[in-house]
């Protein structure tokens, strides 16, 4: 089951210097498994991770998260 | 694969092999009287101590899992949101399953009641539980059985939710 929420987290991960996903699990108090589904776009994350993910990444929520088709 | 994916599987596994064992043996018995026998005390204790050899054998195998997997046997992950949101979609759906099966004993019961000539003609196989289950009628051993084998259904709907719902995304 695929979600409309596409995000950047992956490309994100590789420009902060090749955090792991755990890394970044660890940081915004989620599993690896959670962060792994996101990124392949399989969970919607709630609005307060989508919040912790982005601040982990050092951007805001805009730049890692957008909604429906790119435009 | 996350700690309690493991843990559903496991859960899934022992609780699918209690229910056999049990219902295999249970269903099988001629006529309920058999239910209220010396005979079931002893099969039900026998039970209880497969069912806890089952548990700590299922949590031995999780901590070896683990231990194989670089992980401190110790340590438990934490439930993050999505890990809830699963346990919330899996107590639903067990949650309904169970109303309906709970609903279908009740009409089970007013039918064997009301309707002395439900259900296919009995052959000439000898009585067991299943065939009293299905032609009444009911007494309260076997509703009590009905019950139990619809939260056992419940309980291996509730798992399987999980483990879908993981494999396959929420």
């Amino acid at each position: 089951m695929a979600t409309e929420v596409r995000n950047q987290i992956r490309k994100l991960r590789f420009e902060r210097g090749e955090l792991t996903q755990q890394q970044l699990a660890d940081r915004v108090a989620a599993t690896r498994q959670t962060i792994n589904a996101i990124e392949a776009g399989h969970y919607a994350p709630s609005l307060e991770l989508a919040f912790r993910i982005a601040r982990a990444l050092g951007k805001g929520i805009e730049d890692v998260f957008s909604y429906g088709d790119p435009a | 694969m996350s700690q309690h994916e493991r843990v559903s599987w496991v859960s899934l596994i022992v609780n699918a092999f209690i229910g056999y064992w049990y219902f295999a043996r249970v269903l099988g018995m001629p006529g309920d009287a058999a239910l209220l026998g010396p005979g079931m005390a002893v099969f039900a204790l026998n039970l209880i101590i497969v069912a806890i050899f089952a548990g700590i054998l299922s949590e031995l195998v999780l901590r070896l899992i683990q231990i194989r997997s670089g992980g401190d046997p110790r340590r438990r992950e934490k439930l993050d949101e999505r890990d809830r949101l699963i346990n919330l979609r899996a107590n639903r759906n067990a949650y309904v399953l169970l109303v309906i099966a709970v609903a279908a004993v009740l009409s089970l019961i007013a039918l064997t009641q009301w309707m002395p000539s439900w259900g296919v003609p009995r052959s000439a196989a000898p009585e067991t539980v299943l065939i009293r289950m299905a032609h009444g009628p009911l007494t309260g051993p076997l509703i009590a059985q009905l019950l139990l084998l619809a939260l056992t259904l419940a309980t291996l709907c509730k798992y399987v939710t999980r483990i879908v719902s993981y494999r396959r995304g929420y």
